[in-house]
């Protein structure tokens, strides 16, 4: 039994290496350049990206106000 | 909780739907059903349109299909049309790296990546193009035209002037990009850099396209203008996306449009716009894809057979 839950935790650290292995730093100075041509020249696009911005921050709170958290099901405890 | 549409590609407008779903990438429980029913709930309290009605939104995703069934009679449309856009237009909402949205985005990559027989050129040592991945979201587009054509019969051609607007501009879009994140697995010179130093080709490619698929499609079609294109294909691109975007954030044109019939497709003084901006595009991409000597080579090569 122990085993099994040893292996299954060295899998999933493993995992998470992996994941955050995999993950390379953001390539900021390209996105800046790229955003700043975006947010000058072409207002309807900028417009967009604005309300996008502003819609998923209104839905990360919509999830924060439900005790929602990404992995766990915190919520439905809170409720029950 | 993953987000989809116009809403990951930042192209949202007040009349844009909330297409999300509830990702799963571990045990099934029950209470999954009650979560995303709750979610649906707490986001229409919020002023959010529902997604539409195909049902490929605004329920629970579990990773296994995505990842597993890819190919084969139970990739359905859903599973399909799911695991593309997560790939190509997707975000992750209050989720970190740890998270189901970055597992199982690497693990579809993994997935059409263990399907390469070969990740490296035979004669050199550079990627080659991720054909199984790149067949896939060929796949997706031609059937998601091909669908058009299905939905609006059954539908009798409900919003025909809206729906074919976004076919050739942000359906297309998605397309090219997809082209875009394939192609430059072979042509990027930072990852052939990163190649020669490798042990193993798998980490650097599966790292890069990660990477890449953490952009929009705009954002892909921006960085291939800025490598491999030129001053007047990324105007030709750019100025008519934001016409495009212009035209379906104004209401009073976004409803003229939806009610255009084929029938009026050569008359309608706005859809004829409509049809301007997009030819504007498609000419745009044309030139992308075609006056590069390198990405020209690589669309002959992969594009059609």
């Amino acid at each position: 039994m122990w085993k099994s839950g040893l292996k299954n935790y060295a899998l999933q650290s493993l995992r998470l290496a992996l994941t955050k292995a995999l993950m390379e730093p953001e390539e900021k100075n390209f996105v800046d350049q790229l955003r700043a041509k975006l947010e000058v020249e072409w207002t309807a696009i900028r417009e967009a990206r604005r309300r996008a911005e502003q819609a998923r921050e209104k839905v990360s709170k919509s999830l924060t106000e439900m005790n929602f958290v990404s992995g766990t099901l915190v919520w439905l405890y809170s409720v029950l | 909780m993953v987000v989809f549409g116009s809403l990951a590609r930042d192209e949202f407008t007040d009349e844009s739907d909330l297409d999300w779903t509830l990702l799963v990438d571990g045990q099934a429980d029950s209470d999954h059903l009650h979560t995303a029913q709750a979610i649906r709930k707490k986001l229409t309290l919020a002023g959010f349109k529902e997604p539409g009605r195909t049902g490929v939104f605004g329920n629970t995703t579990f990773s296994h299909g995505l990842i597993h069934l890819i190919g084969g009679e139970d990739d359905t449309n859903r599973n399909t049309t799911q695991r593309i856009l997560l790939l190509l237009e997707s975000r992750g909402i209050n989720s970190g790296e740890a998270d189901a949205y970055a597992r199982v985005l690497t693990g579809v990559l993994n997935r059409y990546l263990e399907e390469e027989a070969n990740l490296v050129q035979a004669q050199a040592k550079l990627y080659k193009v991720p054909r199984f991945l790149l067949n896939d979201i060929v796949r997706f587009w031609r059937t998601m035209a091909v669908d058009f054509a299905s939905k609006q019969r059954a539908r009798e051609g409900e919003d025909w002037g809206l729906k074919v607007s976004k076919l050739a501009m942000s359906r297309k879009l998605i397309f090219a990009s997809g082209l875009l994140v394939c192609f430059g697995c072979s042509l990027d010179t930072e990852l052939s850099k990163e190649l020669a130093k490798a042990e193993k080709p798998l980490v650097p490619l599966l790292g890069y396209l990660r990477s890449l698929v953490r952009f929009t499609p705009l954002e892909l079609v921006a960085r291939a203008s800025l490598s491999h294109g030129n001053a007047s294909t990324g105007r030709k691109i750019f100025d008519s996306y934001d016409q495009f975007l212009a035209m379906i954030a104004d209401s009073e044109k976004r409803d003229h449009l939806k009610n255009v019939r084929p029938e009026e497709s050569r008359t309608d003084s706005l859809f004829l716009e409509a049809r301007e901006i997009s030819r504007n595009f498609q000419s745009g991409l044309e030139e992308l894809f075609f006056d590069n000597a390198d990405l020209y080579k690589l669309t002959r090569k992969y594009g059609v057979f």
